[in-house]
């Protein structure tokens, strides 16, 4: 058994350096495809259309004023919250950067997000990882993931992405208030007053954006990168004691 | 990165683990690159295939393309069932077991988005922009619709099967995914409730545990993780039924906005062929290069291939392998004795039924059923 142990740790060691390598390769470019371009009108865009679809549907089209008109009608009756104004402001937004005349956009391979690849590759994987995961677990039974240590800078990246996927169902102070909430079944919690049933640690809100709270909204944030989701559940810990 | 000795133990292990699977089962390093898609969307999931897919018959499951409408659903296998009502003497509520029990059937089919090839029309038409990758050949094995449909027991006036999966959108504002086809379509002995595809049970992305398989029709029907089905007498009045996933009757001109009474839903695929082994704009060497590609149509069977190396002046047919298949790929064949110069190659499908691929695409406000003459730019260069 010790001699298993001292393999796996050499070629884990070795494999690691590989993995993150890895990770970090496939870590989408700030230009990436679906990144919405700085404007004022933005965080409007991102908080009344990202709460059902990435960024991705939006730039890989290229229409005219009234097609986008007509894009965004059909999107406030599946619920979108905007008001007329906002809608205004959201068509003018997507008009000006996607146009009809605007070259194709690249065509990002990618590999599926790891959650979502072939079943057949994961049961590859299953006799090894039993194996060597009895023996991880026989060496501790605390959460998987250590925690990054709570900075000033996380904080401000965990409000930046909150800003983005969050607020429309949250509400900006986190009191479960955001734009769309009254349209949610159940609706989304009050950070500062209601419970956090999956547990309200640090390391137990990582856990949920990464797995999300099936039945609910509350979808995986899984596209989001582990530090992103450590960020945000840094920010939300401060939202919950009213920071 | 910092780790104490524990955490660099269990990272240590697990990254063993990994290692394990990379060095001891192959399978792994190569299904690295079969895995590999085209992305679309990431939420809703929507990757399309590599065009270097289209070479072989059957579609690996891990570079067949991914189209939702709304989030994976979870689906707990052991408490799912599949709930058959509406116009039925005998209301069913059926579990995976009692599925598994029932004869079960296999079809080779190709699934294919209704919108594949939606981002080559212009005018452009809003919707996920799928080039040539979504589409894909499978064998589908699972239980008869018809024999599902002969112990529930349709009514008289049954006209239309309605489908559902467990699939919810994030707002419930927003429409549910819900479809139906004509209950004879639904009666066909190679309408499926598909439990497999390729030999595997369908994996959580794939339509986890049971999806609806419609030979030769578009996707939009082929329902994933099923959950509901309805007999009706009419046509559902949901959005993603009418007005969505509609063809013009007759279409008009590029642009043109067609009014509603116009528009019939979609049922068979249209004839089409693509050439998998070669990228636009590829630069290739002087010698003999393999020409390789897929050819299908809806319900007739593909006649032949012709293949065009001089912008489309003169045609050659390719050979077919295999054996004729209703409904699947047909993989074509050619050895290209390829000389210096730009070359514009095109392939040409026509179908048993005398169906083939025209010049330019018929263009429609949904941006369905792309099906026009391809041509790859090849420069061949020693």
């Amino acid at each position: 058994m010790r001699a298993l142990v001292a393999a796996g740790v050499l070629l884990g060691a070795a494999a690691w350096a590989l993995h993150t390598a890895r990770a970090d390769d496939a870590k989408p470019a700030a230009s990436a495809p679906g990144d919405l371009p700085e404007d004022p009108a933005r965080p409007l865009v991102q908080g009344k259309c990202l709460l059902c679809h990435t960024g991705d549907y939006i730039t890989q089209q290229r229409l005219t004023e009234g097609q986008w008109q007509r894009t965004v009608d059909k999107m406030r009756k599946f619920g979108t919250p905007a008001s007329d104004e906002e809608a205004k402001a959201i068509v003018a937004y997507l008009a000006r950067y996607w146009t009809a005349d605007l070259p194709p956009p690249s065509s990002p391979r990618a590999a599926l997000p790891p959650r979502l690849r072939h079943a057949q590759v994961r049961r590859s994987c299953l006799l090894a990882s039993a194996l060597l995961g009895a023996v991880a677990f026989a060496s501790s039974a605390a959460p998987s993931r250590k925690p990054p240590k709570r900075s000033a800078e996380l904080v401000e990246q965990g409000k930046a992405t909150y800003a983005i996927y969050c607020v429309a169902c949250h509400g900006e102070r986190g009191a479960g208030d955001g734009s769309a909430a009254t349209r949610l079944n159940p609706r989304p919690r009050n950070f500062s007053t209601e419970k956090f049933r999956q547990g309200a640690s640090v390391g137990q809100i990582f856990e949920t954006l990464g797995k999300g709270v099936p039945g609910t909204a509350m979808v995986k944030f899984t596209n989001l990168s582990e530090n992103e989701r450590w960020a945000l559940a840094w920010y939300v810990l401060d939202l919950k004691v009213g920071k | 990165m910092i780790l104490d000795r524990r955490g660099f133990l269990r990272k240590s292990l697990s990254g063993a683990a990994a290692f394990a699977c990379w060095v001891e089962i192959p399978m792994l390093a190569r299904a690295k690159g079969k895995d590999e898609l085209v992305r679309r969307t990431e939420r809703p999931l929507n990757y399309e295939s590599v065009r270097s897919t289209f070479t072989t018959r059957i579609t690996p499951v891990g570079r067949f393309y991914l189209r939702n409408h709304f989030d994976v659903p979870e689906v707990d296998v052991a408490k799912w069932r599949l709930q058959v009502k509406g116009l039925v003497d005998k209301p069913l509520s059926l579990s995976l077991a009692d599925l598994r029990r029932m004869p079960q059937a296999t079809v080779e089919a190709v699934l294919q988005c209704a919108g594949n090839g939606r981002g080559l029309f212009t005018p452009h038409v809003p919707g996920v922009q799928w080039r040539y990758g979504a589409m894909g050949n499978a064998e589908w094995k699972g239980v008869r619709l018809k024999d599902v449909l002969a112990r529930a027991a349709p009514k008289q006036d049954a006209a239309f099967v309605q489908v559902q999966g467990a699939e919810r959108p994030t707002m419930d504002t927003t429409p549910a995914f819900i479809r139906a086809i004509p209950l004879q379509k639904a009666l066909h002995r190679d309408t499926l409730l598909a439990l497999e595809m390729n030999g595997k049970p369908l994996a959580p992305n794939r339509g986890l545990p049971l999806r609806l398989v419609v030979p030769g029709w578009v996707g939009d029907d082929w329902m994933r993780h099923l959950v509901d089905i309805e007999i009706r007498a009419d046509e559902p009045k949901t959005f993603f039924y009418d007005p969505a996933y509609r063809f013009p009757v007759s279409p008009g001109a590029p642009g043109a906005s067609i009014p509603a009474e116009q528009m019939k839903p979609m049922t068979k695929v249209n004839v089409k062929s693509l050439i998998g082994s070669l990228e636009d704009g590829q630069r290739v060497r002087p010698g003999v290069h393999q020409i390789v590609g897929v050819a299908f149509s809806g319900e007739a069977g593909i006649d032949r291939v012709e293949l065009s190396f001089d912008s489309g002046k003169s045609w050659m047919k390719a050979a077919l392998e295999g054996p004729a298949t209703p409904y699947g790929f047909r993989v074509f064949r050619h050895a290209w004795k390829a000389e210096a110069g730009t070359h514009e190659i095109a392939s040409r499908a026509t179908d048993t039924a005398g169906a083939t691929q025209p010049e330019v695409p018929v263009w429609n406000p949904g941006g369905y059923l792309h099906n026009a003459i391809e041509r790859l730019r090849v420069e061949v260069r020693s």
